[in-house]
This record gives C-alpha cells, sequence and structure tokens, in this order.
C-alpha cells in the first residue's frame, strides 16, 4: 500500500494483496493460481495439518493416477479409507483435483513419486512433496518445488491463517522438530514485519 | 475397523519349542481360549507385519527406499508408513534448506517480496546455528 498527496487530498494506492489482506472471511483470490502436480506425502501431510482447503486458492491440482491409488490405498481386507484417502476421493468426484498423468515416465523412485515428478516436469507444474530424496532430486533437476510446510507459511503471510493458528498447524504437521522450529521462526519474522508495517500487534 | 474375509491356502510350518516353552503356549491358549496353532499364528503374522515394517524404515533411513517404496515393501499405506518413520525419529520430509528455497519458491510464484526476506533471515540463522555448532 502506498498513500500520497495528489493535488492536497490525501491518495491512497492498493495493491491487489493489500485488497485481499486482512479479508475475514468469504476469501476471493487475487493471486494468480499455479497449475501443479500432487504427490502423496504433501496431500497426507496437508490433510492431517487441516491444510487442503487453502490449497485450490492458490493451485490447479492434478494428480496422477499412480499418486490417488497411494492415498486411497486399501491393506488387503479393509474396505474403509483413511480419512486423507476418504477426503482425497470426495475432492476427485467432486472435481475439485483433476487426475492427469504424465506421457513420458521416469523411473527414479516409486510409482507415484515418478508420476508425480514426471507430471511437474514435462508440464512445468509446480510438485508439491513432503518426501525428502524426491524433492530433493526435483529440485535439483530444475523443478519448482513446494512442502507442506512451506504452504503454511504462504497461507500465514497471505493472511489466512492467524499467527496462534499458523504455529498450531505447524505442530500438527509430520514433519522434523527442527523443521517445524525454521517455518516457526519464519512465521514469526512475517508477523514483525507486519507488525512494524501495520503499526501494530500482530498476536505474536 | 472393517474388515473382508481373504480367502487363501494355507501351507503348514513346524516349530518346535522346550517343554517350558509349550507349557507357556498352553497357559496362553486356554487363557485367551484360542486354540495353540491359531494363537501362534496370530503371533507369527503379526511379527512379520512388525518385522517388515522396521525393515522398511531401515531401507528408508539408508536412502534405499523412498516413502511409497517403503510403505509398499511393508505392505501398508504411505500415510501409515509417514506416522511410522515420525514415531521412529527417522526425518522424512524436506530438510531446512529446502524448505527455505521453497519459501523462495513460493516468494517468486506469488509475488510475495516478505517470503524472500523471511527466506533470507532463516538461512541466516541457520548458517549461525551450523558455525556456532562447529566451533564448539
Amino acid at each position: 500500500m502506498a498513500i500520497g498527496l495528489l493535488r492536497g487530498s490525501v491518495c491512497i494506492v492498493l495493491t491487489q494483496r493489500d485488497l485481499v489482506s486482512g479479508r475475514p472471511t468469504g476469501y476471493n483470490s487475487l493471486v494468480d493460481k499455479r497449475d501443479a502436480a500432487l504427490d502423496a506425502s504433501f496431500w497426507i501431510n496437508a490433510h492431517r495439518a487441516s491444510l487442503v482447503e487453502f490449497l485450490p486458492d492458490y493451485f490447479n491440482l492434478r494428480a496422477p493416477t499412480a499418486v490417488i491409488e497411494e492415498i486411497e490405498y486399501l491393506l488387503p481386507g479393509v474396505v474403509q479409507l483413511t480419512p486423507a484417502g476418504e477426503s482425497l476421493r470426495q475432492w476427485r468426484q467432486a472435481g475439485r483435483l483433476e487426475i492427469q498423468d504424465p506421457t513420458q515416465a521416469v523411473d527414479w523412485f516409486d510409482r507415484g513419486e515418478n508420476a508425480a515428478i514426471a507430471l511437474a516436469r514435462e508440464q512445468g507444474y509446480v510438485l508439491l512433496i513432503d518426501d525428502q530424496a524426491p524433492y530433493h532430486l526435483a529440485k535439483a533437476r530444475g523443478l519448482k518445488t513446494i512442502g507442506a510446510t512451506d504452504f503454511v507459511v504462504l497461507v500465514y503471510a497471505d493472511r489466512r491463517l492467524s499467527y496462534d493458528d499458523a504455529l498450531s498447524v505447524l505442530a500438527s504437521l509430520g514433519t522434523a522438530e527442527h523443521l517445524k522450529r525454521a517455518a516457526m521462526t519464519a512465521v514469526g519474522l512475517l508477523a514483525r514485519q507486519r507488525s512494524e508495517r501495520d503499526g501494530n500487534d500482530t498476536g505474536q | 475397523m472393517a474388515t473382508t474375509q481373504v480367502n487363501e491356502e494355507t501351507i503348514a510350518k513346524e516349530v518346535k519349542l522346550t517343554d517350558t516353552e509349550a507349557k507357556r503356549l498352553k497357559q496362553l491358549s486356554q487363557a485367551e481360549h484360542l486354540p495353540e496353532d491359531a494363537l501362534l499364528r496370530k503371533w507369527i503374522l503379526e511379527g512379520l507385519d512388525r518385522m517388515r515394517l522396521r525393515y522398511a524404515c531401515t531401507l528408508y533411513e539408508q536412502g534405499r527406499l523412498n516413502l511409497s517404496g517403503a510403505a509398499r515393501y511393508a505392505g501398508v499405506g504411505v500415510e501409515r508408513m509417514m506416522q511410522e518413520l515420525t514415531r521412529r525419529g527417522i526425518e522424512h520430509s524436506p530438510s531446512v534448506a529446502q524448505f527455505v528455497d521453497g519459501l523462495d519458491t513460493l516468494a517468486d510464484l506469488f509475488d510475495m517480496d516478505e517470503l524472500h526476506t523471511a527466506a533470507d533471515e532463516v538461512r541466516r540463522r541457520e548458517e549461525n546455528k551450523a558455525a556456532e555448532s562447529a566451533q564448539c
């Protein structure tokens, strides 16, 4: 936001982000959504931390069949999906997530990761993944790679989560403690920047 | 958990026990109201599942399997595999360096400079921490 004087009157210029920020309800995303290839690890983590509802505001989600099968996996003899699996099934049926398979497979890891990486690579999609080794390789091959922990910080930076909620979501992620602490530091820094910029307390 | 019956042919395996072990088995069989062979089968299956899961965790930790591969090896879903790795303190999520790179990626994707600033600061603090540990 910029404030200036124009012919004696106060002129306030708002960016799109200023208009979105602080909107308490009925979020109407003005960010340009990005196409993203989903891996099972990201979905499971995001679901566990109740983050999945934020995903469609930032990404057009695409998941290969192999990833769907991994998330909706049923142990032999079991007929009930896990909560993450059931949620994905509902999203699929509601058309909130598109199934898209790569035309050319890569053979770096297992079926799911291979398919998600191949799809991101050939379509230029962002890769949403929370598995360390495939994350590393995908990144090394030049893919735009995002983990669930990054996504929490994005949602907080976009003022969709309060400071306390962001910390609580980070705590509930199934990630390493030192990673959670680094993300909490990032959230704390953003809170401080916001407080300095807005001139008020953000709840930190 | 709801289950369906899986019909599969079984084969016999012989297990030799000492007198003491056989007596203990008999006692537990009576206490559990299960025939001895059913009890032994239950324990073997539970043990096999546990061992496969443990070995899958080891292979993951050694970098010989990724999440899906480890889950498939252990005969569990990816979600269960992630829980098991977390429970055993085996890191499976991206590293701090990868997380910070991810923030930069998000900053570029969504035009959020504040994420770049946060990423730079976290990176600087991590480097300081590493330098301090190296000195110690």
